[in-house]
Protein backbone atom coordinates (compact mmCIF):
# COMPACT_ATOMS: atom_id res chain seq x y z
CA UNK A 1 0.00 0.00 0.00
CA UNK A 2 1.07 3.52 -0.66
CA UNK A 3 1.77 5.67 1.72
CA UNK A 4 2.43 9.54 1.09
CA UNK A 5 4.13 11.50 3.60
CA UNK A 6 7.65 12.59 2.56
CA UNK A 7 9.50 15.84 2.42
CA UNK A 8 8.20 17.04 -0.67
CA UNK A 9 4.54 16.57 0.30
CA UNK A 10 5.31 18.11 3.65
CA UNK A 11 6.60 21.20 2.37
CA UNK A 12 3.53 21.22 0.15
CA UNK A 13 1.24 21.03 3.27
CA UNK A 14 3.22 23.64 4.97
CA UNK A 15 2.60 25.87 2.36
CA UNK A 16 -0.80 25.35 2.83
CA UNK A 17 -1.00 26.13 6.23
CA UNK A 18 0.79 29.43 5.69
CA UNK A 19 -1.70 30.05 3.14
CA UNK A 20 -4.08 29.61 5.74
CA UNK A 21 -2.79 31.28 8.18
CA UNK A 22 -2.10 34.50 6.27
CA UNK A 23 -6.07 34.65 5.70
CA UNK A 24 -6.81 34.46 9.29
CA UNK A 25 -4.14 36.56 10.54
CA UNK A 26 -5.74 39.24 7.34
CA UNK A 27 -2.01 39.68 7.03
CA UNK A 28 -1.56 40.56 3.27
CA UNK A 29 1.90 41.01 2.70
CA UNK A 30 2.16 37.73 4.98
CA UNK A 31 1.52 35.80 2.09
CA UNK A 32 4.29 37.36 -0.28
CA UNK A 33 6.73 36.41 2.64
CA UNK A 34 5.66 32.70 2.36
CA UNK A 35 8.69 31.62 -0.30
CA UNK A 36 11.31 33.93 1.80
CA UNK A 37 10.23 32.57 4.78
CA UNK A 38 10.57 29.56 3.92
CA UNK A 39 13.68 29.46 2.25
CA UNK A 40 15.59 32.38 3.75
CA UNK A 41 18.73 33.43 2.39
CA UNK A 42 20.82 31.74 4.96
CA UNK A 43 19.20 28.33 5.29
CA UNK A 44 19.80 25.17 3.29
CA UNK A 45 18.60 25.19 -0.54
CA UNK A 46 16.54 21.75 -1.64
CA UNK A 47 17.76 22.42 -5.77
CA UNK A 48 20.56 24.80 -7.14
CA UNK A 49 19.69 27.83 -4.67
CA UNK A 50 17.53 28.99 -2.77
CA UNK A 51 16.40 31.42 -5.51
CA UNK A 52 14.94 28.64 -7.39
CA UNK A 53 13.58 27.39 -3.98
CA UNK A 54 11.46 30.41 -3.81
CA UNK A 55 9.94 30.59 -7.29
CA UNK A 56 9.15 26.72 -7.35
CA UNK A 57 7.14 27.72 -3.35
CA UNK A 58 5.70 31.03 -5.31
CA UNK A 59 4.07 28.75 -7.45
CA UNK A 60 2.77 25.95 -4.67
CA UNK A 61 1.09 29.24 -2.84
CA UNK A 62 -0.92 29.93 -6.15
CA UNK A 63 -1.87 26.35 -6.41
CA UNK A 64 -2.39 26.83 -2.32
CA UNK A 65 -4.78 29.90 -3.52
CA UNK A 66 -6.68 27.79 -5.93
CA UNK A 67 -4.23 29.10 -9.07
CA UNK A 68 -2.30 27.00 -12.01
CA UNK A 69 0.71 27.92 -13.55
CA UNK A 70 -1.23 28.12 -16.31
CA UNK A 71 -3.00 31.16 -14.87
CA UNK A 72 0.07 33.18 -15.19
CA UNK A 73 0.14 35.90 -17.45
CA UNK A 74 2.59 37.73 -15.86
CA UNK A 75 5.46 37.05 -13.76
CA UNK A 76 5.58 40.07 -11.47
CA UNK A 77 1.63 39.33 -10.36
CA UNK A 78 2.51 38.88 -6.32
CA UNK A 79 1.08 36.22 -4.29
CA UNK A 80 -1.14 39.14 -2.34
CA UNK A 81 -2.67 39.59 -5.88
CA UNK A 82 -3.44 36.45 -6.48
CA UNK A 83 -5.03 36.04 -2.99
CA UNK A 84 -7.34 39.38 -3.57
CA UNK A 85 -8.78 37.60 -7.21
CA UNK A 86 -8.99 33.81 -4.71
CA UNK A 87 -10.80 36.17 -2.50
CA UNK A 88 -13.11 37.38 -5.29
CA UNK A 89 -13.81 34.27 -6.87
CA UNK A 90 -17.41 32.69 -6.34
CA UNK A 91 -17.53 29.62 -7.55
CA UNK A 92 -15.11 26.82 -8.77
CA UNK A 93 -14.18 26.46 -12.36
CA UNK A 94 -11.52 25.18 -12.34
CA UNK A 95 -10.10 21.68 -11.37
CA UNK A 96 -7.47 20.72 -13.65
CA UNK A 97 -3.88 19.59 -11.92
CA UNK A 98 -1.26 22.18 -12.13
CA UNK A 99 2.41 20.90 -13.72
CA UNK A 100 4.68 23.45 -11.81
CA UNK A 101 7.09 23.10 -14.59
CA UNK A 102 10.39 24.84 -13.04
CA UNK A 103 10.27 22.02 -10.46
CA UNK A 104 10.02 18.72 -12.71
CA UNK A 105 12.30 19.32 -15.10
CA UNK A 106 14.72 16.95 -13.09
CA UNK A 107 13.13 13.38 -14.69
CA UNK A 108 14.66 12.25 -17.81
CA UNK A 109 11.99 10.38 -20.14
CA UNK A 110 12.01 6.94 -18.32
CA UNK A 111 14.75 4.57 -19.80
CA UNK A 112 16.91 1.81 -19.68
CA UNK A 113 20.38 2.53 -17.76
CA UNK A 114 23.57 0.52 -17.89
CA UNK A 115 25.06 1.23 -14.31
CA UNK A 116 28.81 0.63 -13.09
CA UNK A 117 28.01 -2.82 -12.14
CA UNK A 118 28.98 -3.96 -16.06
CA UNK A 119 31.90 -5.79 -16.05
CA UNK A 120 32.49 -5.15 -19.56
CA UNK A 121 31.92 -9.00 -19.61
CA UNK A 122 33.17 -11.63 -22.72
CA UNK A 123 29.57 -12.70 -23.01
CA UNK A 124 27.63 -9.88 -24.04
CA UNK A 125 24.15 -10.84 -23.08
CA UNK A 126 23.02 -7.82 -23.28
CA UNK A 127 24.12 -6.98 -26.84
CA UNK A 128 22.94 -10.47 -28.03
CA UNK A 129 19.21 -9.98 -26.53
CA UNK A 130 19.03 -6.39 -27.71
CA UNK A 131 17.01 -6.87 -30.79
CA UNK A 132 17.58 -3.66 -31.92
CA UNK A 133 21.28 -3.21 -31.78
CA UNK A 134 21.07 -0.47 -29.43
CA UNK A 135 24.04 -1.46 -27.36
CA UNK A 136 27.66 -0.97 -28.02
CA UNK A 137 30.89 -1.34 -25.96
CA UNK A 138 32.41 1.82 -25.17
CA UNK A 139 35.85 1.57 -23.22
CA UNK A 140 34.95 -1.51 -21.89
CA UNK A 141 31.33 -0.79 -21.12
CA UNK A 142 28.30 -1.49 -22.77
CA UNK A 143 26.28 1.61 -23.34
CA UNK A 144 22.89 2.39 -24.58
CA UNK A 145 21.89 4.20 -27.80
CA UNK A 146 18.98 6.19 -26.62
CA UNK A 147 18.27 7.18 -30.22
CA UNK A 148 17.87 2.75 -30.88
CA UNK A 149 16.67 1.47 -28.04
CA UNK A 150 12.90 0.80 -27.88
CA UNK A 151 12.06 0.20 -24.40
CA UNK A 152 11.84 -3.34 -24.49
CA UNK A 153 13.84 -4.25 -21.45
CA UNK A 154 15.79 -7.45 -23.07
CA UNK A 155 18.93 -6.56 -21.78
CA UNK A 156 18.05 -6.45 -18.42
CA UNK A 157 16.51 -9.46 -18.16
CA UNK A 158 19.76 -10.86 -19.84
CA UNK A 159 22.43 -9.47 -17.71
CA UNK A 160 24.38 -11.75 -15.61
CA UNK A 161 25.07 -9.10 -13.17
CA UNK A 162 21.97 -7.45 -13.21
CA UNK A 163 23.86 -4.24 -14.60
CA UNK A 164 20.86 -2.75 -16.25
CA UNK A 165 18.30 -0.96 -14.52
CA UNK A 166 15.07 0.93 -15.73
CA UNK A 167 14.61 4.53 -14.30
CA UNK A 168 11.45 5.11 -14.25
CA UNK A 169 9.35 8.68 -13.95
CA UNK A 170 7.16 8.34 -11.43
CA UNK A 171 4.13 10.38 -12.47
CA UNK A 172 4.30 8.74 -15.83
CA UNK A 173 4.90 5.40 -14.38
CA UNK A 174 1.83 5.67 -11.96
CA UNK A 175 -0.71 7.10 -14.38
CA UNK A 176 -3.16 4.61 -14.94
CA UNK A 177 -4.49 6.17 -18.11
CA UNK A 178 -1.08 7.36 -19.56
CA UNK A 179 -2.30 11.34 -19.36
CA UNK A 180 1.59 12.19 -18.06
CA UNK A 181 4.11 12.72 -20.55
CA UNK A 182 6.57 15.03 -21.62
CA UNK A 183 6.42 17.80 -23.92
CA UNK A 184 9.35 18.23 -26.50
CA UNK A 185 10.85 20.77 -23.59
CA UNK A 186 11.54 17.59 -21.25
CA UNK A 187 8.27 18.86 -19.00
CA UNK A 188 5.47 16.66 -17.73
CA UNK A 189 2.05 17.84 -19.39
CA UNK A 190 -1.19 16.34 -18.46
CA UNK A 191 -3.84 15.83 -21.11
CA UNK A 192 -7.06 16.60 -19.68
CA UNK A 193 -9.00 14.80 -22.40
CA UNK A 194 -7.30 11.49 -20.35
CA UNK A 195 -7.00 12.44 -17.11
CA UNK A 196 -9.48 11.00 -14.68
CA UNK A 197 -8.34 13.14 -11.59
CA UNK A 198 -7.44 10.31 -9.35
CA UNK A 199 -4.41 11.88 -8.19
CA UNK A 200 -2.10 9.56 -8.06
CA UNK A 201 0.67 11.62 -10.12
CA UNK A 202 0.34 14.48 -7.40
CA UNK A 203 2.04 12.06 -4.76
CA UNK A 204 3.73 10.09 -6.75
CA UNK A 205 6.27 12.88 -7.70
CA UNK A 206 9.30 13.14 -5.90
CA UNK A 207 9.51 16.81 -6.16
CA UNK A 208 5.66 17.33 -5.74
CA UNK A 209 5.66 19.22 -9.09
CA UNK A 210 1.63 18.01 -9.59
CA UNK A 211 -0.25 20.35 -7.75
CA UNK A 212 -3.96 20.44 -7.32
CA UNK A 213 -5.39 23.48 -7.07
CA UNK A 214 -7.09 24.08 -3.81
CA UNK A 215 -10.37 25.32 -2.96
CA UNK A 216 -9.60 25.98 0.57
CA UNK A 217 -9.33 29.85 0.56
CA UNK A 218 -13.23 29.89 -1.40
CA UNK A 219 -14.18 27.44 1.70
CA UNK A 220 -12.52 30.16 4.54
CA UNK A 221 -14.24 32.99 2.88
CA UNK A 222 -17.39 31.18 2.67
CA UNK A 223 -17.20 30.45 6.70
CA UNK A 224 -16.69 34.24 7.06
CA UNK A 225 -19.81 34.84 5.47
CA UNK A 226 -23.89 34.79 6.52
CA UNK A 227 -25.17 31.62 4.46
CA UNK A 228 -24.61 28.27 6.46
CA UNK A 229 -21.85 26.38 5.53
CA UNK A 230 -22.66 22.79 5.49
CA UNK A 231 -19.48 20.26 5.69
CA UNK A 232 -19.94 16.57 4.57
CA UNK A 233 -17.34 14.44 5.66
CA UNK A 234 -16.30 11.40 4.04
CA UNK A 235 -16.48 7.92 5.73
CA UNK A 236 -12.92 7.70 5.30
CA UNK A 237 -12.31 10.29 7.89
CA UNK A 238 -11.96 7.70 10.84
CA UNK A 239 -8.46 7.93 11.33
CA UNK A 240 -7.68 10.93 9.56
CA UNK A 241 -7.14 13.46 12.51
CA UNK A 242 -6.56 12.47 16.44
CA UNK A 243 -9.23 12.45 18.27
CA UNK A 244 -12.60 10.27 17.40
CA UNK A 245 -15.44 11.40 15.40
CA UNK A 246 -17.69 13.36 17.55
CA UNK A 247 -14.25 15.61 18.36
CA UNK A 248 -13.89 15.76 14.48
CA UNK A 249 -16.74 17.60 14.41
CA UNK A 250 -16.48 19.74 17.02
CA UNK A 251 -13.12 20.95 15.44
CA UNK A 252 -15.10 21.67 12.02
CA UNK A 253 -17.74 23.86 14.30
CA UNK A 254 -15.24 25.97 15.70
CA UNK A 255 -14.09 26.42 12.12
CA UNK A 256 -16.82 27.75 11.22
CA UNK A 257 -18.95 25.21 9.93
CA UNK A 258 -22.54 25.62 10.54
CA UNK A 259 -23.23 21.83 10.44
CA UNK A 260 -21.86 18.58 10.00
CA UNK A 261 -22.99 15.55 7.98
CA UNK A 262 -21.74 12.20 7.89
CA UNK A 263 -21.18 11.27 4.21
CA UNK A 264 -21.59 7.55 5.79
CA UNK A 265 -25.36 8.40 6.40
CA UNK A 266 -25.40 8.93 2.26
CA UNK A 267 -23.51 5.53 1.81
CA UNK A 268 -26.47 3.40 3.81
CA UNK A 269 -28.90 4.89 1.19
CA UNK A 270 -26.51 3.86 -2.01
CA UNK A 271 -26.20 0.65 -0.55
CA UNK A 272 -30.00 0.46 -0.24
CA UNK A 273 -30.38 2.14 -3.80
CA UNK A 274 -27.79 0.13 -5.18
CA UNK A 275 -28.82 -3.40 -3.80
CA UNK A 276 -32.24 -2.53 -5.47
CA UNK A 277 -30.92 -1.53 -8.21
CA UNK A 278 -28.98 -4.66 -8.43
CA UNK A 279 -31.10 -6.94 -8.25
CA UNK A 280 -34.09 -5.68 -10.43
CA UNK A 281 -30.83 -5.63 -13.62
CA UNK A 282 -29.55 -9.18 -12.63
CA UNK A 283 -33.11 -10.07 -13.09
CA UNK A 284 -33.99 -8.49 -16.58
CA UNK A 285 -31.00 -10.36 -17.30
CA UNK A 286 -27.74 -8.31 -17.40
CA UNK A 287 -24.71 -9.97 -16.83
CA UNK A 288 -23.41 -8.00 -13.64
CA UNK A 289 -23.07 -4.36 -12.36
CA UNK A 290 -20.37 -2.11 -11.21
CA UNK A 291 -20.44 0.23 -8.70
CA UNK A 292 -20.30 3.80 -9.29
CA UNK A 293 -19.39 5.54 -5.74
CA UNK A 294 -15.51 6.16 -7.13
CA UNK A 295 -15.33 9.19 -9.79
CA UNK A 296 -12.01 8.38 -10.71
CA UNK A 297 -13.50 4.96 -11.64
CA UNK A 298 -16.34 7.06 -13.56
CA UNK A 299 -14.54 9.26 -14.97
CA UNK A 300 -12.01 5.95 -16.45
CA UNK A 301 -15.19 4.36 -17.95
CA UNK A 302 -16.27 7.34 -19.60
CA UNK A 303 -12.99 8.58 -21.15
CA UNK A 304 -11.16 5.07 -21.16
CA UNK A 305 -13.63 1.96 -21.51
CA UNK A 306 -16.93 2.96 -22.99
CA UNK A 307 -17.78 -0.61 -23.68
CA UNK A 308 -18.36 -1.04 -19.67
CA UNK A 309 -20.72 2.26 -19.28
CA UNK A 310 -24.04 0.11 -19.24
CA UNK A 311 -22.58 -2.19 -16.58
CA UNK A 312 -22.10 0.89 -13.98
CA UNK A 313 -24.61 1.63 -11.41
CA UNK A 314 -26.84 4.38 -11.91
CA UNK A 315 -27.25 5.03 -8.08
CA UNK A 316 -25.70 8.31 -7.26
CA UNK A 317 -22.59 8.16 -5.05
CA UNK A 318 -23.04 8.74 -1.10
CA UNK A 319 -21.59 12.17 -1.77
CA UNK A 320 -24.52 13.27 -4.17
CA UNK A 321 -27.10 11.78 -1.82
CA UNK A 322 -25.93 13.51 1.23
CA UNK A 323 -25.68 16.52 -0.23
CA UNK A 324 -29.15 16.44 -1.76
CA UNK A 325 -29.92 15.76 1.88
CA UNK A 326 -28.36 18.88 2.93
CA UNK A 327 -30.30 21.28 0.06
CA UNK A 328 -33.64 19.78 0.93
CA UNK A 329 -33.35 20.72 4.36
CA UNK A 330 -31.41 23.70 4.05
CA UNK A 331 -32.08 24.81 0.68
CA UNK A 332 -28.93 27.90 0.42
CA UNK A 333 -26.36 26.47 2.69
CA UNK A 334 -23.25 26.36 0.96
CA UNK A 335 -22.01 22.53 1.38
CA UNK A 336 -18.83 21.12 1.37
CA UNK A 337 -17.41 18.00 0.66
CA UNK A 338 -14.18 17.01 3.01
CA UNK A 339 -12.68 13.95 2.38
CA UNK A 340 -9.50 12.28 0.71
CA UNK A 341 -10.73 12.19 -3.02
CA UNK A 342 -9.47 14.54 -5.76
CA UNK A 343 -11.56 12.98 -7.88
CA UNK A 344 -14.54 14.15 -6.29
CA UNK A 345 -13.73 17.44 -7.52
CA UNK A 346 -15.04 16.50 -11.05
CA UNK A 347 -18.01 14.80 -9.39
CA UNK A 348 -18.59 18.12 -7.59
CA UNK A 349 -18.20 20.19 -10.43
CA UNK A 350 -20.60 18.20 -12.26
CA UNK A 351 -23.46 18.32 -9.62
CA UNK A 352 -25.43 21.24 -8.44
CA UNK A 353 -25.62 19.95 -4.84
CA UNK A 354 -21.71 20.41 -3.79
CA UNK A 355 -20.46 23.35 -3.75
CA UNK A 356 -16.78 22.96 -2.58
CA UNK A 357 -14.71 19.81 -2.25
CA UNK A 358 -11.53 19.82 0.32
CA UNK A 359 -8.73 17.45 0.84
CA UNK A 360 -7.99 16.10 5.07
CA UNK A 361 -4.84 17.99 3.54
CA UNK A 362 -6.56 21.28 3.16
CA UNK A 363 -9.10 20.40 6.18
CA UNK A 364 -5.32 19.92 8.34
CA UNK A 365 -3.89 23.03 7.41
CA UNK A 366 -6.88 25.22 8.35
CA UNK A 367 -6.95 23.39 11.85
CA UNK A 368 -3.62 24.24 12.43
CA UNK A 369 -3.73 27.70 10.98
CA UNK A 370 -6.86 28.37 13.13
CA UNK A 371 -5.00 26.97 15.61
CA UNK A 372 -7.82 24.23 16.74
CA UNK A 373 -6.30 20.85 18.69
CA UNK A 374 -8.76 17.93 17.96
CA UNK A 375 -7.82 16.22 20.76
CA UNK A 376 -8.52 19.35 23.16
CA UNK A 377 -12.14 19.39 21.58
CA UNK A 378 -15.31 18.50 23.25
CA UNK A 379 -16.78 15.42 21.62
CA UNK A 380 -20.16 16.67 19.63
CA UNK A 381 -23.46 14.26 19.78
CA UNK A 382 -23.98 12.59 16.67
CA UNK A 383 -27.70 12.86 16.53
CA UNK A 384 -28.37 10.14 13.65
CA UNK A 385 -25.03 8.19 13.49
CA UNK A 386 -24.65 6.31 10.10
CA UNK A 387 -24.70 2.69 10.46
CA UNK A 388 -21.46 -0.14 9.89
CA UNK A 389 -22.16 -0.44 6.49
CA UNK A 390 -22.12 3.17 5.57
CA UNK A 391 -19.12 3.67 7.46
CA UNK A 392 -17.30 0.71 5.90
CA UNK A 393 -17.79 2.25 2.19
CA UNK A 394 -13.61 4.23 3.46
CA UNK A 395 -12.48 0.70 2.89
CA UNK A 396 -12.34 -1.68 -0.73
CA UNK A 397 -14.63 -4.14 0.30
CA UNK A 398 -16.52 -1.79 2.11
CA UNK A 399 -19.62 -0.96 -0.91
CA UNK A 400 -19.71 -5.04 -1.36
CA UNK A 401 -20.35 -5.61 2.62
CA UNK A 402 -22.71 -3.30 2.67
CA UNK A 403 -24.70 -4.59 -0.23
CA UNK A 404 -24.33 -7.85 1.41
CA UNK A 405 -25.43 -6.40 5.22
CA UNK A 406 -28.16 -5.50 2.30
CA UNK A 407 -29.26 -9.38 1.17
CA UNK A 408 -28.42 -10.44 4.74
CA UNK A 409 -31.70 -12.35 5.23
CA UNK A 410 -32.54 -12.79 1.77
CA UNK A 411 -31.95 -15.89 -0.75
CA UNK A 412 -29.74 -14.16 -3.47
CA UNK A 413 -27.23 -15.32 -5.97
CA UNK A 414 -24.70 -12.39 -5.29
CA UNK A 415 -21.13 -12.82 -6.56
CA UNK A 416 -19.12 -10.29 -6.07
CA UNK A 417 -15.89 -9.44 -7.44
CA UNK A 418 -13.40 -6.53 -6.58
CA UNK A 419 -11.21 -4.54 -8.30
CA UNK A 420 -9.01 -2.69 -5.57
CA UNK A 421 -7.31 -0.05 -7.51
CA UNK A 422 -7.28 0.95 -11.23
CA UNK A 423 -3.85 0.69 -12.46
CA UNK A 424 -3.34 -0.04 -16.55
CA UNK A 425 -3.97 -4.14 -15.56
CA UNK A 426 -7.21 -3.68 -13.85
CA UNK A 427 -8.56 -1.24 -17.01
CA UNK A 428 -7.89 -3.99 -19.16
CA UNK A 429 -9.56 -6.10 -17.63
CA UNK A 430 -12.69 -4.10 -17.25
CA UNK A 431 -12.49 -3.31 -20.98
CA UNK A 432 -12.90 -7.04 -21.95
CA UNK A 433 -15.25 -7.65 -18.64
CA UNK A 434 -17.44 -5.93 -21.31
CA UNK A 435 -17.73 -8.80 -23.33
CA UNK A 436 -16.65 -12.16 -21.68
CA UNK A 437 -18.20 -11.20 -18.03
CA UNK A 438 -15.84 -11.00 -15.21
CA UNK A 439 -16.70 -13.92 -13.16
CA UNK A 440 -18.46 -11.94 -10.72
CA UNK A 441 -22.30 -10.16 -11.22
CA UNK A 442 -21.39 -7.81 -8.73
CA UNK A 443 -18.49 -5.52 -9.62
CA UNK A 444 -16.54 -2.87 -6.72
CA UNK A 445 -14.44 -0.74 -7.91
CA UNK A 446 -12.33 1.25 -6.13
CA UNK A 447 -9.70 3.62 -7.88
CA UNK A 448 -7.19 4.11 -5.13
CA UNK A 449 -5.64 0.71 -3.90
CA UNK A 450 -7.34 -0.03 -0.29
CA UNK A 451 -10.39 1.83 -1.07
CA UNK A 452 -10.76 5.84 -0.14
CA UNK A 453 -8.14 5.46 2.94
CA UNK A 454 -5.40 5.15 0.56
CA UNK A 455 -6.27 8.12 -1.26
CA UNK A 456 -4.58 10.81 -2.51
CA UNK A 457 -5.71 13.62 0.24
CA UNK A 458 -4.97 11.60 3.09
CA UNK A 459 -2.85 12.16 6.49
CA UNK A 460 -2.60 8.56 8.28
CA UNK A 461 -1.04 5.60 7.43
CA UNK A 462 -3.75 3.49 5.26
CA UNK A 463 -2.75 0.54 7.47
CA UNK A 464 -3.68 2.35 10.82
CA UNK A 465 -6.44 3.84 9.91
CA UNK A 466 -8.37 0.72 8.51
CA UNK A 467 -7.86 -0.66 12.12
CA UNK A 468 -9.37 2.54 14.08
CA UNK A 469 -12.37 2.29 11.05
CA UNK A 470 -12.76 -1.69 11.96
CA UNK A 471 -12.84 -0.77 15.77
CA UNK A 472 -15.64 1.89 15.40
CA UNK A 473 -18.00 -0.17 13.08
CA UNK A 474 -17.61 -2.93 15.81
CA UNK A 475 -19.63 -0.63 18.11
CA UNK A 476 -21.75 1.69 15.23
CA UNK B 1 21.39 -5.88 30.02
CA UNK B 2 18.99 -4.78 27.13
CA UNK B 3 18.66 -0.95 26.55
CA UNK B 4 15.18 0.52 26.19
CA UNK B 5 14.73 3.61 23.99
CA UNK B 6 11.78 6.21 24.41
CA UNK B 7 10.05 7.47 22.04
CA UNK B 8 7.25 9.39 22.29
CA UNK B 9 5.50 10.69 19.32
CA UNK B 10 3.52 13.82 19.27
CA UNK B 11 0.09 13.56 17.75
CA UNK B 12 -1.55 17.41 18.30
CA UNK B 13 -3.12 18.35 15.28
CA UNK B 14 -0.52 19.99 13.97
CA UNK B 15 2.20 17.64 14.41
CA UNK B 16 -0.20 15.15 13.19
CA UNK B 17 -1.02 16.59 9.97
CA UNK B 18 2.20 17.10 9.14
CA UNK B 19 3.14 13.38 9.23
CA UNK B 20 2.87 12.07 12.30
CA UNK B 21 -0.23 10.59 11.15
CA UNK B 22 2.32 8.55 8.97
CA UNK B 23 4.09 7.51 12.11
CA UNK B 24 1.42 5.68 14.21
CA UNK B 25 2.54 2.36 12.25
CA UNK B 26 6.28 3.00 13.27
CA UNK B 27 6.19 -0.11 15.26
CA UNK B 28 5.51 -2.28 12.48
CA UNK B 29 8.47 -0.32 10.38
CA UNK B 30 11.41 -0.47 13.00
CA UNK B 31 13.99 -2.67 11.52
CA UNK B 32 14.28 -6.19 12.76
CA UNK B 33 17.77 -4.73 14.85
CA UNK B 34 15.74 -2.02 16.66
CA UNK B 35 12.57 -4.23 17.59
CA UNK B 36 11.89 -5.30 21.82
CA UNK B 37 14.44 -2.23 22.39
CA UNK B 38 12.50 0.85 21.29
CA UNK B 39 9.59 1.85 23.44
CA UNK B 40 7.27 4.47 21.44
CA UNK B 41 4.14 6.69 23.28
CA UNK B 42 1.87 8.49 21.89
CA UNK B 43 1.65 12.22 22.75
CA UNK B 44 -1.01 15.02 23.12
CA UNK B 45 1.00 18.36 21.60
CA UNK B 46 4.22 18.38 23.29
CA UNK B 47 3.66 22.69 23.19
CA UNK B 48 6.52 23.16 21.21
CA UNK B 49 5.18 23.66 17.84
CA UNK B 50 4.32 27.54 18.43
CA UNK B 51 8.01 28.56 18.55
CA UNK B 52 9.25 28.62 14.96
CA UNK B 53 12.83 28.18 16.70
CA UNK B 54 12.34 24.76 17.47
CA UNK B 55 11.87 23.85 13.57
CA UNK B 56 9.27 21.75 12.05
CA UNK B 57 6.58 19.69 13.07
CA UNK B 58 6.05 16.42 13.30
CA UNK B 59 8.28 16.76 16.58
CA UNK B 60 9.03 13.65 18.39
CA UNK B 61 11.33 12.80 21.57
CA UNK B 62 13.97 10.16 21.58
CA UNK B 63 14.92 9.29 25.61
CA UNK B 64 13.65 13.33 25.98
CA UNK B 65 15.97 14.70 23.09
CA UNK B 66 13.81 16.64 20.80
CA UNK B 67 13.51 15.47 16.72
CA UNK B 68 12.13 17.59 14.56
CA UNK B 69 10.58 16.92 10.94
CA UNK B 70 10.13 13.43 12.81
CA UNK B 71 10.24 10.50 10.31
CA UNK B 72 10.85 6.87 10.48
CA UNK B 73 13.97 7.17 9.33
CA UNK B 74 15.10 9.99 11.69
CA UNK B 75 13.94 8.13 14.34
CA UNK B 76 15.55 5.02 13.12
CA UNK B 77 18.83 7.09 13.34
CA UNK B 78 18.43 8.30 16.56
CA UNK B 79 17.28 5.32 18.48
CA UNK B 80 20.60 3.35 16.72
CA UNK B 81 22.52 6.63 18.35
CA UNK B 82 21.61 6.03 21.78
CA UNK B 83 21.65 1.59 21.73
CA UNK B 84 25.12 1.51 19.82
CA UNK B 85 26.54 4.86 19.87
CA UNK B 86 26.96 4.22 16.31
CA UNK B 87 24.88 5.24 13.06
CA UNK B 88 22.21 2.78 11.57
CA UNK B 89 24.78 1.96 8.76
CA UNK B 90 27.12 0.22 10.70
CA UNK B 91 25.59 -1.13 13.77
CA UNK B 92 25.00 -4.49 12.32
CA UNK B 93 29.10 -4.88 12.37
CA UNK B 94 29.11 -4.01 15.70
S1 LIG C 1 -4.61 12.56 -11.84
FE1 LIG C 1 -4.52 10.34 -12.27
S2 LIG C 1 -5.28 10.17 -14.35
FE2 LIG C 1 -4.75 12.31 -14.08
S3 LIG C 1 -2.65 12.49 -14.80
FE3 LIG C 1 -2.54 12.12 -12.60
S4 LIG C 1 -2.32 9.89 -12.37
FE4 LIG C 1 -3.04 10.29 -14.49
S1 LIG D 1 -11.04 5.13 -4.35
FE1 LIG D 1 -11.99 6.76 -3.16
S2 LIG D 1 -10.40 8.33 -2.89
FE2 LIG D 1 -9.72 6.99 -4.55
S3 LIG D 1 -10.41 8.01 -6.41
FE3 LIG D 1 -12.01 6.51 -5.83
S4 LIG D 1 -13.45 7.67 -4.55
FE4 LIG D 1 -11.57 8.89 -4.73
S1 LIG E 1 1.13 19.46 17.94
FE1 LIG E 1 3.05 18.52 18.22
S2 LIG E 1 4.10 19.97 19.45
FE2 LIG E 1 2.14 20.84 19.24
Amino acid sequence: MKQYDNQANRIRKEVLVRVARAFFSEELRAIDRIPIDMRPRSGESSRCCVYKDREVLKYRAMAALGFGVEDETDELTSLHEYYEKAQQRTCVKDIGLTVIDIACHACQKSRYVITDTCRGCLGRACQTNCPKDAIEIVNGRAVIDSGKCVDCGLCMKACPYNAVVRSPVPCEEICPVNAVSKDETGREIIDQEKCISCGQCTRACPFAAIQERSQMIDVLGRLKEDRPVVAMLAPSVIGQFPGNLEQIITALRRLGFDAVEEVATGADETARREAAEWKERIESGDAFMTTSCCPAYVEAVRKHIPEIGKFVSHTPSPMAISAGFVRETSPDAVTVFIGPCMAKRVEALQSSDVDYVLTFEELGAMLIAAGIDVQECEAAVIDEPAEAAGRGFAVSGGVTGAIQTQFADQENNLQPVGFDGLDKKALLQLKMAATRGCGGNFVEVMCCEGGCMSGPGVLSNPKTAARQLNALLKDS
Amino acid sequence: MDKIVDVEICTGTTCFVMGAGHLMSLAEELPERLKGSVSIRFARCLGVCSVPDNGRPPFATVNGALIENASVENLVAACDLLLSGEKGMNYETV
